[in-house]
């Protein structure tokens, strides 16, 4: 199945998770969306089986609109299998029941066709024991399963899944993970929305990073987690802990200032040595460039990026203009704190002028 | 429903009602009463919707007037201490007088004339009125109207019975009659399961003279008035005194019968020796035995208990199942949120649960449905119709509103469209929210039924009403009449149990749900 995505929009009262979202998912793709809460992850798979309708833009499923044409949706939409984060099992019928429900209401089957469709996908999800169980009687881990084997049982082409580990304890999160899995092999199109890194590199073949409303970043497992080209999603998929500050003029707040690069600090786990030399580059910047040698149209921005895997800090300072007196004086001031530091010129809209800084 | 477990709660309740209406003792009479003076600031019970009440103050300095709804009640309030005295017709207390002998008339206070009452400013109903009159003073003159008299106001109990056969079946119009047989002997009263007294018979004769047919209506004696006034009935009568403010309102035919108001107490010797003797003559459960035959046996009284049982069973059930319909086709159209259904719906449940519901009745019976001339017990039917299908209506919103809405998203992502859903998803989940309500709520049904008797309907509690109204005992038609509303609640809340065992999905055995699967 092929879904195109074209300037999809979505807003709430309140909110607007997908602002301008373009995609387009080929057959047999298996999409993993990731990307920080709140960013529009599940409202865009919700989107694309019309649970949610799009409030802008397009979605194409097979060359066919169905923004436009919501009555005859109900048919396509058996075509599209979507599980829950939080299961949604039908707690009034046994497991078997609720994978039979819509085969015989939907599909018309005979109760024994449905019958037999059923307790194979629950034995490919390893629950056949479980057949006439009621929801309520099975770990999370279990249901999750059973509602896999439900939206298998009707041999959808596309299976939406929706963060479908979040809801488990840690300790049911592989049996489903295994699950999905085996599902990925089978051929059929997928987007899963999940903040399991290690499963949306193990089972994807593209990876869509959404931000902010938009997908921010799409490319291959390899490229997005390895080397991501762009700054926000570097940040995501290596979990770094990032600071900014950006001082606009030389007349700044210096409390407000150390205050906030003091909670930033305190807060992340860092070696006493790094947490030193970070806390003594802050205070430099700001006692002795910014009030020295930034001129008054001049903008300084810094970041600072911690690994929490390697305790790392990585210190990024730009500058608007590209002065090399200026430049000179900032090496001199950082060079004695830090291990390493190099500098480049960028071309960016509001700086020229970078330099990268290792603590 | 294990009957051990109502049996259970039924006794406690039975024993305790037996103590209290045995220990507590008169209260109301402190030192003898010789004259009209001696009641001053004490109460006088009089009956709803006569005149005695103002008779009382006039004649009686600084009374407290306490209203009863039948003259079975005012004798038990004095029995029981709980009024000084009661005013009434000199010919009801006369008869009061047969089942308490202690009741004594301490003055006749004023002197009455008794007519029929017709719907007033109506040519129709003057014209009726002036045959009736014209009726009136034909039997003077023929004897008839003595023959009555005597007839009611004699001793020979077997000669008490009215021949309905000629106002039956006849070709002629059907006049209806309003009258209360709560009003008692020799007016209008029970016997033998059919409506007799003076003035029924003189509403017979004059049907039988003139050609008409007769329906008679049962209400409250407050009730005969309504129900002249909207036209609901023709004439009416029973015991009804003739005074200047009620001519303002009502057509009024010439007396039929002239009495007086009396003043009655009770004589405290007699109630001495009375209870002397009876304590040494009869045991408790000798005189239980006697109040059993009295109220359920004697005149084959069981068959007035068994039609009011039919009668609030019909309504309950038959009303239950037309409210379940209409309030769960109403929530069906507001399911969706169409913006016109709710607000129409808002606003009616609003205005029927917003009332009393025999308030609700009142206006359905004599203004709403009044012209159509339907019957009591159906005007009952749509009014609890109404407010079952209010309270299903509600019922299913709480129900529905607690089921996650996953639920009804896992059925969409799996193709089902929202009628589909409802049905096959979350509707069996939500009965297990609202059956339970439900189960409360019937019994709150039935026993809200009790009030019908003011639309003319003999539901089991009216028949407890016109029982006692022949008996003048409360204790034990009240307690009956409970035991039996508790065996009927009984009943429905088993069937409903039953009901609810069998759609709840979960109970079924296991082998029951793969039904006609071959399993390998």
């Amino acid at each position: 199945m092929k879904i195109e995505l074209k300037h999809l929009e979505k807003k709430f009262p309140d909110a607007a998770p997908i602002s301008d979202v373009n995609a387009v998912i080929n057959d047999g793709d298996i999409i993993a969306v990731i990307g920080p809460s709140g960013t529009g992850k599940s409202t865009l798979l919700r989107c694309i089986n019309m649970l949610d309708p799009p409030t802008g833009g397009q979605i194409f499923i097979d060359g066919i609109e169905i923004t436009n044409n919501k009555a005859n949706f109900g048919k396509l939409r058996r075509k599209i299998g979507m599980v829950f984060q939080s299961f949604n099992l039908f707690s009034h019928l046994t497991v078997i029941e609720n994978i039979m429900l819509a085969l015989t209401e939907l599909k018309k089957m005979s109760r024994q066709e449905a019958y037999d469709i059923a307790i194979e996908q629950l034995q490919k999800v390893g629950l056949a024991d479980k057949a006439l169980a009621y929801p309520e009687e099975l770990s999370g881990g279990m249901k999750q399963r059973v509602s896999i084997a439900r939206t298998l049982a009707m041999d959808p082409e596309l299976i939406l899944l929706d963060e479908p580990t979040s809801a488990l304890d840690p300790t049911m999160v592989r049996e489903v993970e295994s699950v999905i899995c085996n599902l990925a092999k089978t051929g059929k199109t997928m987007v899963i929305v999940t903040h399991e890194m290690r499963l949306a590199k193990a089972i994807s073949n593209r990876i869509f990073y959404l931000d902010r409303g938009v997908i921010y970043e799409d490319g291959t497992p390899e490229q997005v987690f390895n080397n991501p080209q762009r700054e926000r999603t570097r940040a995501f998929v290596n979990n770094l802990k990032v600071f900014k500050y950006r001082f606009k003029t030389n007349n700044f707040s210096y409390d407000d200032y150390a205050s906030k690069f003091s909670e930033y600090i305190e807060n992340n786990e860092l070696e006493a040595m790094s947490k030193a030399s970070l806390r003594s580059v802050m205070e430099h910047i700001a006692t002795e460039f910014v009030p020295n040698h930034m001129s008054q149209n001049d903008t300084v921005s810094i970041v600072a990026e911690l690994n929490p895997e390697s305790k790392k800090v990585k210190m990024l300072v730009y500058y608007s203009s590209n002065s090399s007196d200026n430049l000179t004086e900032m090496t001199a001031i950082l060079s004695p704190l830090v291990s390493t530091i190099t500098t480049e010129s960028i071309e960016d809209e509001d700086f020229d002028f970078k330099a990268v800084c290792m603590i | 429903m294990d009957f051990s477990r109502l049996k259970k709660l039924i006794c406690p309740f039975v024993v305790m009602m037996l103590l209290f209406g045995t220990m507590i003792p008169a209260a109301a009479t402190d030192g003898e009463i010789n004259s009209l003076e001696d009641l001053k600031g004490m109460k006088v019970g009089v009956l709803t919707g006569t005149v005695f009440d103002e008779i009382t103050q006039e004649n009686i300095e600084d009374v407290e007037v306490c209203y009863f709804n039948s003259n079975s009640d005012i004798a038990t309030a004095l029995d029981e201490g709980k009024i000084a005295a009661y005013v009434t017709d000199a010919p009801i207390a006369r008869s009061i007088k047969n089942a308490h002998e202690d009741h004594v008339v301490l003055k006749q206070i004023s002197s009455e004339d008794y007519g029929f009452i017709f719907k007033k400013n109506d040519s129709q109903s003057a014209e009726l009125c002036k045959q009736f009159n014209e009726f009136l003073a034909e039997s003077r003159e023929n004897g008839l109207l003595d023959k009555i008299d005597a007839k009611w106001f004699g001793k020979d109990e077997s000669a008490m019975v009215i021949d309905y056969s000629a106002v039956e079946n006849g070709n002629g119009k059907t006049l209806r009659f309003a009258t209360s047989t709560s009003t008692g002997e020799p007016f209008a009263y029970m016997k033998d399961g059919k409506r007799v007294g003076f003035d029924i018979e003189i509403a017979v004769e004059f049907c039988k003279s003139y050609g008409y047919n007769l329906e008679i209506d049962d209400y409250d004696f407050a009730g005969i008035i309504s129900a002249v006034q909207s036209g609901m009935d023709d004439f009416g009568s029973s015991c009804i005194t003739i005074t200047e403010e009620r001519k303002k309102s009502m057509l009024f035919s010439d007396p039929d019968y002239s009495g007086g108001t009396v003043v009655v107490i009770k004589d405290v010797c007699a109630e001495a020796l009375a209870t002397g003797v009876e304590a040494e003559e009869t045991g408790f459960f000798a005189s239980l035995g006697e109040s059993f035959v009295k109220t359920f046996i004697k005149e084959s009284r069981w068959r007035l208990f068994l039609n009011g049982i039919v009668n609030t069973m019909f309504i309950t059930v038959v009303s239950i199942i037309f409210g379940t319909i209409i309030g769960f086709s109403d929530y069906l159209i507001c399911r969706n949120g169409n913006k016109v259904a709710n607000s129409v719906t808002n606003v009616l449940v609003g205005i029927v649960q917003g009332m009393p519901v025999v308030v609700l009745l009142m206006i359905l019976f004599y203004i709403v449905l009044g012209k159509t001339g339907l019957g009591g017990t159906w005007v009952a039917v749509i009014g609890f119709s109404l407010t079952f299908g209010a309270s299903v209506f509600k019922m299913l919103k709480t129900g529905v509103g607690a089921i996650d809405k996953g639920q009804n998203e896992a059925a969409f992502a799996l193709g089902f469209n929202s009628t589909r859903a409802f049905f096959r998803v979350i509707l069996p989940q939500a009965s297990y929210h609202f059956l339970p309500i439900l189960r409360s709520d019937i019994v709150t049904h039935i026993k809200s039924t009790a009030i019908v008797g003011y639309i003319a309907v003999q539901d089991l509690t009216k028949i407890s009403d016109i029982v006692r109204t022949r008996t003048y005992e409360a204790f034990f038609p009240l307690v009956a009449t409970a035991i039996i509303y508790f065996l009927l609640e009984g009943l429905l809340v088993l069937i409903v149990k039953k009901v609810q065992i069998l759609t709840d999905k979960k109970r079924r055995a296991p082998e029951k749900i793969l039904k006609g699967i071959k399993t390998k």
